[in-house]
């Protein structure tokens, strides 16, 4: 069975439906994008996956398991979620965010082997140097891998993240995805994150799933659903697809 | 990585320091006064040690009493209100901000309106006088809790606005309370509402101090072991929940031990609302907001600040002794946005 297993699952905001009987497998190791225009339902998608949010019909698996049965820590030491904001605190080291991410496997206070662990994946993100400072003082790229070896230090087997190019420029967008596939590849991490950059789900998923109005509108592997028609039917937008550059370029 | 064993040795080295300030600040503060004792006696006293006079003996023990109850509370007050700020992800919140001292203050008025501030016999059961507006105090403050409490699950209030409902449902008390004062209460009693929402540490007698220190010792190890989920909570609730914490439990949990604490503290010895604001704050500012650190440095900051005060209080205009209260607003503010401007903000 696929690690991820959706099946029939439905959300509402209280009256809104904002998931419409969405059901999709991930296998391990796989990289999936989530695409739709905004309030399609991609952020209510990855929460949940990771049981943040209850669906009134459906219900997902995690490797076998659901989703809303397990216990909380047990889902988190499986499942790991990279918001796309968090509350920022002053007075909070970068080495104090991290080590939180452990808290699955921390039972009263952090020991020595979850500092080790926590340095381990800031070295791995490029950001040990980034260790004492504070959080608040952060660029937008910085704060990005920070977010993601938070996620990384509870050894999880899945990885969501909810649109971790958004407000980062170019350099630092591909140096975020180039290390996401880097981490898909070395540690065999199931990766399903949110994007709105078509170019780069076409470069960096394997799978993709369009959202329009909380309902699947396409799904499959990227060459085959990333063409102009869905494009334009999900998107409202004309857009031209080049496939030998793995580009799409909006045409107005 | 010499920097981050450095940071951590730092923390640990601010916790070390005002905890022995906090030691040395017992036998001081015991030994001022307007009988003035020795160091030594205080020591003696201290170590229980039967050599010193009688009356000095009674009149440092009285002291003692004062000083264990402004550490008591002083951890209550510091470590509650570290705690609503992470809960409810609020600079400024603090068990206060819910209102529970308006509450408390109506209820001693209430008490004294009924009449029973002397004493209550119900059949065979005699409360006697000292513990009527404790028990009018505490109650008022549960009410109000529950109050919030119904308001923030059965509503599904945000934490915005609870803050928000809880200051309008103060203003309501204090409308009520000034009703009250000017209807209902004499000369007498309105002088005994206002006096008793001064906040004084001496009228902490022993029965009162046991109490308070057992709460201040549960408090320390509950939110000692909560430390990393406060961490986590003060992030966002998805961000929690996603780690293996659920914020709407721990909201509600943290919210009634704080609540259970502080109006313990409040029914005994009146309102000392100030503390639980700037006791985190300063915390915060020397040893930054890993809840790790800033638990135990805020229970620290508030017990020694308090004692401070009182010891301020006792021998600024000695023989009168000013309201702890009082006090602690005229150093705390000035402290606090000394550290806001030095540290930036």
């Amino acid at each position: 069975m696929a690690l991820i297993r959706i099946q029939g699952v439905e959300v509402r905001y209280n009256s809104v439906k904002a998931l419409d009987d969405i059901s999709m497998d991930v296998d391990e190791g796989e990289i999936v994008a989530v695409l739709g225009p905004n309030g399609s339902g991609k952020t209510t998608l990855l929460k949940t996956i990771d049981g943040i949010l209850k669906p009134v019909k459906g219900s997902v698996y995690i490797d076998s398991k659901n989703v809303l049965q397990m216990g909380r820590k047990e889902a988190a030491k499986l499942v790991s979620f990279v918001p796309q904001h968090i509350n920022m605190v002053q007075g909070v080291k970068v080495i104090d965010f991290v080590v939180t991410g452990r808290k699955p496997h921390i039972d009263f206070a952090p020991t020595t082997r979850d500092i080790e662990l926590v340095l381990k994946y800031l070295r791995y993100v490029d950001a040990e140097h980034l260790a004492d400072r504070d959080i608040m003082e952060l660029s937008g790229g910085e704060f990005q891998r920070i977010l993601i070896a938070r996620a990384l230090v509870a050894e999880p087997r899945i990885i969501l993240l909810d649109e971790p190019t958004a407000n980062l420029d170019i350099k630092y967008q591909i140096a975020i995805l180039n290390l996401i596939a880097k981490l898909s590849k070395e540690k065999k991490l199931t990766v399903v994150m949110s994007l709105h950059d078509l170019t780069q789900a076409y470069r960096y998923a394997e799978k993709a799933i369009f959202l329009n109005n909380g309902r699947v509108h396409a799904m499959g592997k990227i060459e085959e659903v990333m063409n102009e028609e869905v494009i334009e039917i999900v998107y409202g937008v004309k857009a031209k697809v080049m496939p030998n550059l793995r580009a799409v370029i909006p045409i107005t | 990585m010499n920097r981050i064993a450095r940071l951590f040795k730092l923390r640990k080295l601010f916790l070390t320091v005002i905890l022995l300030l906090l030691l040395l600040l017992i036998p001081l503060s015991i030994s001022i006064g307007v009988y003035r004792a020795t160091l030594l006696d205080a020591f003696k006293l201290m170590l229980g040690d039967n050599s010193i006079p009688v009356e000095v003996r009674a009149a440092l023990l009285l002291r003692l009493r004062r000083v264990l109850a402004s550490i008591a509370m002083g951890i209550v007050l510091g470590v509650t209100g570290t705690c609503m700020q992470a809960v409810l992800r609020n600079p400024m919140a603090s068990p206060f901000t819910l209102g529970i001292s308006q509450a408390a203050a109506l209820g001693v008025a209430i008490a004294l309106i009924l009449g029973i501030a002397g004493s209550v016999q119900y059949r065979v059961t005699l409360i006697s006088n000292p513990y009527i507006l404790p028990i009018f105090a505490f109650i008022f403050s549960l009410l109000q809790v529950s109050l919030i409490l119904v308001l923030a699950y059965r509503a599904m209030l945000s934490e915005r606005a609870l803050i928000l409902a809880a200051i309008a449902m103060s203003f309501l008390y204090q409308a009520i309370l000034s009703l009250v004062q000017y209807l209902a209460l004499n000369e007498l009693q309105i002088a005994m509402v206002v006096f008793w929402t001064f906040g004084d540490v001496g009228r902490v007698d022993w029965t009162a101090l046991k109490m308070i220190a057992i709460v201040a010792g549960v408090l320390a190890i509950y939110y000692m072991i909560r430390s990393l989920d406060l961490d986590l909570i003060s992030l966002g609730d998805d961000i929690a929940y996603s780690s293996g914490v659920n914020p709407k439990r721990l909201r509600l949990e943290a919210t009634l031990v704080s609540a259970f604490g502080v109006s313990m503290v409040t029914a005994f010895a009146g309102v000392i609302a100030f503390l639980c604001l700037v006791a985190p704050h300063i915390a915060r500012l020397v040893v930054g907001s890993s809840h790790r650190y800033l638990v135990p440095a805020s229970m620290l900051v508030g017990a020694a600040l308090l004692l401070v005060a009182d010891d301020i209080g006792r021998t600024v205009v000695s023989p009168i002794i000013l309201p702890v209260g009082i006090v602690l607003s005229f150093i705390g503010a000035p402290l606090l946005l000394y550290l806001l401007l030095r540290g930036g903000g």
